[in-house]
């Protein structure tokens, strides 16, 4: 009981260790993205864009280096961190062998999708 | 925007989520007055750059609470199932139903967690015996640096919460806010979670819930990079220090504070509810 114990504290702490990593890893790579084109924006001076530009419109933009784009997919990279972390930890706590929560953290995802799905609509 | 509005929206930003990180709260509540009455922003334009930040504050505060054993995951997962099939039904029926009304009852169930949350500061819930069942698996630790002792915790009440988690849900999505002013004091007050614990899983829960709002606000081009850019880096260093006064502060003050600002939202949600500002 106490080795099996030991054993889910370990594999917590990875666990947490884990989804402290992919916040922070996702917030780094927004603020450098954002940064860059900033720093292009300056360079080139041009202004910020009142509205943040649809996916299709930024992915044309980032082929031209354009600071704007650059800008608005620092701001999409952020938006889709917590999607990443709670990825992550389903993986996780299925490689835990919690197979409960792993599920659970799936339908948060499934739920986050259709949300966000009925938001576009 | 010239460089004094830059500086202001950061510096609006990084007030809101000093606060929104310590408390567990998104810190939408705090920023979207301040970039309206302050920088006389669009009030949509101000929803849209504040579910950004909100999202923003979570992954920043999140990454030191998780770290700091604050947040339960299982439980904010848990949680997050009800809470956000409840915000797809809020949203869905927020034009349906006279929402000064649900104004008025929010208003009402933040005051009186205020209320019950002062009441009850100082009392900690006893630990659970190693015997207790847990049948959700969500028993969890955490060792409080401003007390220097391992606080052991068994929230309780699990499907009562989950139904309150999913009503809270509903409130959410019919009035448009994060949600955390109503987890924490729900996983305070009913589930017997510390309130650092509940600070540091509603901090986690309200990013997953802003991304949905932060989605809607996209797709009618209302997020305003000359907004979200300012207001960013003001977050940055604001859900930091956050987190660390959560870490570092004693649990009564940070309740107290917690009681002011929920109570303050009661207020101006009643009020708000009978046409009078705020």
């Amino acid at each position: 009981m106490s080795s099996d114990r030991t054993m889910r504290t370990i594999d917590g702490e990875r666990l947490r260790e884990l989804a402290a990593r992919v916040l922070e890893t996702g917030f780094r790579v927004a603020v450098a993205i954002m940064a860059v084109g900033l720093i292009l924006a300056v360079i080139r001076q041009e202004a910020l864009p009142s509205t943040l530009e649809q996916p299709a419109d930024i992915a044309d933009g980032i082929l031209q280096g354009d600071p704007e784009a650059i800008v608005g997919l620092g701001i999409i990279s952020i938006i889709l961190t917590p999607f990443a972390s709670t990825l992550v930890i389903a993986a996780a706590f299925y490689r835990q062998g919690n197979r409960r929560y792993a599920a659970i953290s799936g339908l948060v995802l499934a739920i986050l999708l259709v949300s966000i799905g009925l938001s576009l609509v | 925007m010239d460089v004094s509005q830059f500086i202001g929206v950061m510096l609006a930003a990084m007030f809101a989520a000093t606060f929104g990180s310590m408390l567990g709260l998104g810190g939408g509540v705090f920023l979207v007055p301040l970039l309206t009455l302050f920088f006389d922003i669009d009030p949509r334009i101000a929803v849209g750059a504040s579910a950004v930040c909100v999202v923003t504050n979570s992954v920043v505060g999140s990454s030191v609470h998780i770290r700091s054993g604050f947040t339960n995951l299982r439980l904010s997962m848990l949680l997050q199932v009800t809470t956000a099939v409840g915000a797809i039904i809020g949203a869905l029926i927020a034009l349906r139903v006279d929402a000064s009304a649900i104004s008025l009852v929010l208003g009402l169930v933040l005051l009186y967690s205020a209320a019950s949350m002062l009441r009850q500061r100082r009392l900690s819930p006893p630990p659970p015996d190693d015997d207790d069942p847990d049948p959700f698996g969500l028993r969890a630790s955490f060792r409080d640096p401003a007390t220097k002792q391992d606080v052991v915790y068994q929230p309780v009440r699990v499907k009562p919460g989950l139904a309150i988690s999913g009503g809270a849900g509903v409130l959410s999505g019919m009035l448009g806010i994060g949600g955390g002013a109503i987890q924490v004091p729900l996983m305070n007050l009913m589930m017997k979670v510390p309130v650092k614990a509940a600070a540091g899983t509603s901090s986690f829960m309200v990013g997953m819930t802003a991304v949905a709002t932060a989605a809607v606000f996209y797709s009618h081009d209302e997020i305003d990079p000359t907004i979200v850019v300012p207001a960013m880096i003001g977050i940055f260093s604001g859900a930091k220090l956050g987190s660390q006064i959560t870490r570092r502060v004693q649990t009564q003050r940070l309740v107290l504070v917690f009681v002011i600002v929920i109570a303050y939202l009661g207020v101006s949600m009643v009020l708000d509810a009978f046409g009078i500002g705020f």
